[in-house]
């Protein structure tokens, strides 16, 4: 099920909720929590139920393990116990996720015929795959308390963030599902959870999902572009990547806050970054957070000299490539950015300082660059789209334009219908002054939800964001992230 | 303000909103999906829902469908019945249908006990690029019989969009009616009897007026949809054959500058594969008719005397005179040398 649909918010959520508080309000408290497992696993099965034995088969294994880590009566050898839970967790993810990718590469190099697996990939896999390494690392590092199936499975399944993200902590998690105000309605955390679903369901199907036609038309129908759609088709996916995501997060974490949970925040105005190493510390914050504790620092971390670090960066930063998708486009995005960042660690470490805005202007066109790679199916459509960003050999200029810059013809300059290719127009260029504005200017929105106001100011500002959110629902559209 | 005060004012304030748009699109019926007709003069149908629910309730008047993209809606049903004895045709054509569309109307109409004994099928270079119907696009979508789907549902989706473009010209087409296509639900067909009148009148000064003939395009529109075009072009075939519906297919004459958009090799691609399914008139190419803009509205849509042109070929009329360069019959047996033939032809335009 989508946030952004008509069934989960005039529907399941309602109803969830509702019931949810009426079961603790007639202290059935065991009933409610299983009520929101109940309700979670049918969110996720909305989507195939045939995914459903995975995440339970998953849950179960996870736990038992958990419990086996944490029990020191346990005859295994907990080192043992860690490494084969992590080898099943990594397998089945490798399974679903990157078998054919293995294949493909086998059948290259050795030039065998291996018949690729056309496995689906079950959602959240990746998510709650994570989730659960870091449980079983924190049961071994003794840092878990004993929790019963059912809170750990409401741990695992918590619909907000069951599909994609933020990748949640027991420790964040735990307390506050075992807390006793927080089985009681609270209106300010209402208030609160609607304001802030309305800004992401207004992120996601008022501006992603615009930027969002001229970035497919760009990376996957135009056999060629221009100039101006080859930047235009670039940004047009970095915004619809961060408004996408970043609403989805914004919607996740206004639903818990009408169920009196608190997710962590996952983005802090990332494009306003003047590091590569701050935008990690922007962007997807859990994600970065998790890749901080589980595999750089025990990598080694910085604590084993400047070359050692280098390296666990660049592996972190590769293994967060992977992560994001089995293609050597991710693996070459993951590359890059440890790469950025070592160059970044080395630069700092000299002492060496830049502009602001110079600093700014680096890393966001790095950003969009490297997003390039991120985004293309295929090398082909990753180089047709940064041929053409730095090629003058295909301008295009507004027709308008043609008796004032006519010069401009000696130098193979055309002028006619620029943004042919991916259907964009003047809009499309106010859409991203627009969007450059937000991103650069506004509060993030967890700023916004510490700052919020009950007044009718706010009130009217989120009813025309949810009003402009629900009346364009008939644009489905899935969230990017979905994919990973 | 407290927050129960505060909840209360947003979901008030959301849900008037909400009611008031819902109140604004029946009113004004964008796609005239209510026919509420408080507004008289349409300015966009929802052609494939107000067809069906036209047939639903004629289709023992028809025994013959002419099915096609917005392009073949200029030709009358008379232009095809006057060479097939006791037919009754209804043109059945939807403005960007794919082969998505022709298979799920065809489809339908047979399980819904429609009686068909002729199909005409005009097929588009377009439908090498495009397959499927975007659920976004309120113009398009399928009557939710044809999908099999809840009309309850279908009708609180139009009452419940945002339709900002299209209500707006809805008005401003009421307040100043100067318009342009008209709808013929008993036919099938749309006219623009505002273009035709100018094109019928002064030919040079229309097509030096109309944008979309001096537009430079590049060959790049390619052969996409091969897997799902030739399956529902195989079962449109079986499905014609196991029902005894009498198929006439035929690719139409797209103008010269939409034909300076296909990738050479994938639009000669397209053809053969059309040829592996079923014999077909090929009215594509650089023609006589084709290369002169005098034959249509603008680069997407000919004029009904085209229209009489193809059927003329089709059904091998002695009254009308027909170009020889315009159609020719391609089956599995010519196939090669026609692709030939034809390529030649295009290389030989492009080097011009």
């Amino acid at each position: 099920m989508l946030f952004n649909s008509y069934e989960f918010i005039f529907i399941f959520l309602p109803i969830t909720f509702m019931l949810y508080f009426y079961l603790n309000h007639k202290r059935l408290t065991k009933a409610s929590k299983g009520l929101l497992v109940f309700s979670s696993l049918f969110f996720y099965s909305w989507w195939n139920i045939a995914y459903l034995p995975i995440i339970l088969t998953s849950m179960l294994f996870n736990y038992l393990l958990g419990n086996t880590l944490a029990n020191d009566s346990s005859k295994f050898s907990k080192k043992s116990t860690l490494i084969f839970g992590i080898i099943i967790n990594i397998s089945l993810l490798g399974y679903f996720k990157y078998a054919d990718f293995l294949i493909e590469n086998f059948n290259l190099v050795w030039g065998s015929e291996i018949k690729l697996l056309h496995l689906a990939l079950p959602l959240a896999i990746s998510f709650f795959t994570f989730q659960q390494i870091s449980y079983l690392v924190d049961s071994y590092r003794k840092e878990t308390k004993e929790y019963d199936f059912l809170n750990y499975a409401l741990f695992v399944t918590f619909f907000p963030q069951l599909i994609a993200g933020p990748i949640v902590h027991h420790k964040e998690m735990m307390p506050q599902f075992a807390k006793a105000r927080n089985k009681v309605i609270n209106y300010n955390n209402i208030a609160m959870g609607i304001f802030i679903f309305s800004m992401g369901l207004f992120k996601k199907v008022i501006i992603a999902d615009t930027f969002a036609t001229w970035a497919t038309a760009g990376f996957d129908v135009a056999t060629t572009l221009n100039l101006f759609e080859a930047w235009a088709t670039s940004l047009s996916y970095t915004f619809q990547l961060y408004f996408d995501f970043s609403g989805y997060t914004d919607m996740a974490i206004g639903a818990a806050l009408l169920f009196n949970i608190k997710l962590p925040i996952n983005f802090n105005s990332p494009y306003k970054a003047t590091s590569i190493q701050d935008f990690w510390r922007r962007w997807h914050i859990t994600l970065s957070r998790f890749l901080r504790d589980y595999i750089y620092i025990p990598l080694g971390g910085n604590r084993k000299g400047s070359v050692r670090t280098y390296a666990n960066l660049m592996a972190t930063f590769i293994i967060g490539g992977i992560w994001h998708g089995a293609g050597w486009t991710f693996v070459f995005w993951g590359f890059l950015h440890g790469f950025a960042l070592v160059v970044h660690r080395a630069w700092s470490n000299l002492g060496f300082k830049l502009w602001g805005w110079l600093a700014w202007f680096i890393t966001f066109n790095f950003l969009n660059i490297t997003w390039v790679f991120f985004r293309a199916k295929n090398w082909d459509d990753a180089t047709k789209v940064l041929d053409s960003m730095f090629s003058l050999n295909n301008v295009v200029l507004p027709k308008a334009l043609e008796n004032k810059l006519a010069f401009l013809k000696d130098y193979a300059v055309d002028f006619g219908y620029f943004g042919i290719n991916i259907g964009a127009k003047l809009d499309s260029i106010v859409w991203l002054i627009a969007a450059f504005i937000i991103v650069l200017l506004f509060r993030s929105s967890s700023e916004q939800l510490e700052r919020f106001k009950l007044n009718y100011t706010t009130a009217i500002f989120t009813a025309l964001m949810l009003l402009a959110g629900i009346i364009s629902l008939n644009k489905v559209s899935e969230f990017l992230y979905f994919n990973f | 303000m407290n927050s129960k005060k505060w909840i209360k004012v947003s979901l008030i304030t959301t849900l008037l909103g909400f009611l008031l748009l819902m109140l604004l699109n029946y009113v004004v019926d964008p796609f005239n999906i209510f026919h509420s007709k408080v507004l008289k003069h349409d300015f966009q149908v929802n052609e494939r829902f107000v067809k069906i629910e036209y047939l639903e309730k004629n289709h023992n008047k028809f025994n013959g469908y002419m099915i096609g993209s917005s392009r073949i809606g200029t030709t009358l049903p008379k232009t095809v019945e006057q060479y097939i004895p006791n037919s009754k045709i209804y043109n059945l054509t939807m403005n960007g249908a794919t082969m998505y569309d022709y298979l799920l109307h065809i489809r339908y109409m047979i399980k819904r006990g429609y009686p068909i004994k002729t199909i005409y099928l005009q097929l588009d270079v377009i439908n090498m690029t495009y397959y499927g119907g975007l659920e976004s696009d309120y113009l398009s979508k399928l009557h939710p019989y044809v999908e099999d789907k809840s009309l309850a549902l279908f009708y609180f989706d139009y009452l419940s969009g945002f339709f900002p473009f299209n209500v707006k010209n809805k008005i401003a087409q009421n307040l100043n009616y100067t318009f342009t296509t008209t709808y013929n639900l008993e036919t099938g067909i749309w006219a623009n009897p505002s273009k035709e009148k100018q094109v019928s009148e002064n030919c040079e000064e229309y097509v030096k007026n109309q944008k979309s003939f001096h537009t430079k395009n590049r060959r790049i529109l390619k052969y996409l949809t091969q897997k799902e075009f030739m399956r529902d072009l195989k079962e449109i075939v079986n499905l014609c054959k196991t029902h005894q519906i009498k198929l006439y297919t035929f690719m139409m004459p797209h103008n010269q500058v939409m034909m300076d958009s296909f990738v050479i090799d994938d639009y000669l691609d397209y053809l053969q594969d059309i040829s592996k399914v079923t014999d077909f008139y090929d009215f594509s190419g650089y023609n006589s008719i084709t290369t002169n803009n005098c034959n249509y509205y603008e680069r997407s849509h000919y004029r009904p005397e085209v229209g009489e042109l193809i059927a003329a070929r089709i059904f091998n009329s002695k009254e009308v005179k027909v170009p020889n360069d315009f159609g020719k019959l391609v089956t599995k047996k010519n196939i090669k040398e026609y692709l030939n033939i034809r390529k030649e032809e295009i290389l030989k335009h492009d080097m011009n």
